[in-house]
């Protein structure tokens, strides 16, 4: 990957089932997530998507380009800008912002956030990942 | 009864909590966030590694079930910093810790230190999390 390369882009769907399973396996019963009753409530209308179920897609596209590299030496900087609701479809993306040489690796500055279908920034933010050269 | 931000000063502790990130757990979280990235293995003994926002999702549990939060609390920022791998099957110590606070506009900001550390008490993992809570 050089600067201005493009990261693998990972589109998901968002379901309530999803958002569910996430609240089980990452122990946040949050009721904003789980229970439509009290969400209707609440200045979102309705439930939504943990922040750390959206940003894995960021993870997932990192470990995807830069697999152990990215286990051993990623740093993650995200804001949640916007909540994403069951139904809603969204994609990560990012591209390599920077590249510079260290001892024996390079390291890389990306640009990454996580859209809706009709655009909207639900997270932003930056990664940063240090390459073995071989 | 849900906490008073204005007692999250820096320093306070909120969570401290041993979790042991075993396969199974591994596998919730990867089918909860349907991660079609390759699974990670290490190179040595061939264990599966845990992907690390997996350990991330462990380090918030503390926070999140430890600390009543009011009603509306949103999750608006996370830093991460990765720094080993975690393999199956690893115990993990994962502490909470209050960075800095603040009040914007009637709502609080609150910066939590998070860490984990493996059962050897190396640092695997450390980051922080940012929490808006209603109130003044």
């Amino acid at each position: 990957m050089e600067e201005g390369s493009a990261l693998p882009v990972v589109t998901k769907l968002v379901t309530q089932e999803r958002i569910e399973q996430y609240a089980e396996a990452s122990g946040d019963f949050n009721p904003i997530h789980i229970d439509p009753e009290y969400a209707a409530a609440t200045q979102f209308g309705g439930t939504i998507a943990h922040g750390m179920m959206v940003a894995a897609m960021v993870s997932e596209s990192m470990a995807r380009a830069f697999e152990m590299d990215w286990y051993k030496t990623g740093r993650l900087k995200l804001r949640f800008r916007a909540p994403v609701r069951p139904g809603e479809t969204v994609t990560a993306s990012g591209k390599v912002r920077s590249a510079s040489r260290l001892d024996d690796s390079r390291e890389l500055r990306c640009t990454v956030g996580v859209r809706k279908a009709d655009g909207e920034a639900v997270v932003t933010g930056e990664a940063v990942v240090s390459v073995k050269l071989s | 009864m849900a906490v008073e931000p204005s007692r999250l000063t820096p320093g306070v502790v909120v969570s401290h909590r041993r979790f042991e990130l075993d396969d199974r757990t591994i596998r919730e979280y990867a089918a909860a966030v349907d991660d079609a990235s390759p699974v990670q293995v290490d190179a040595e003994d061939e264990a599966r590694l845990a992907p690390p926002m997996a350990v991330a999702a462990l380090m918030l549990r503390g926070v999140v079930n430890d600390l009543d939060m009011p009603g509306g609390t949103l999750h608006t920022g996370q830093e991460l910093e990765f720094v080993r791998t975690v393999r199956a099957g690893d115990e993990l110590d994962c502490t909470a810790t209050v960075a800095r606070s603040s009040v914007r506009g009637g709502r609080w900001f609150v910066v939590f230190n998070l860490t984990a550390e493996d059962g050897e008490g190396r640092t695997v993992l450390t980051g922080t999390s940012t929490l808006m809570m209603p109130g003044e």
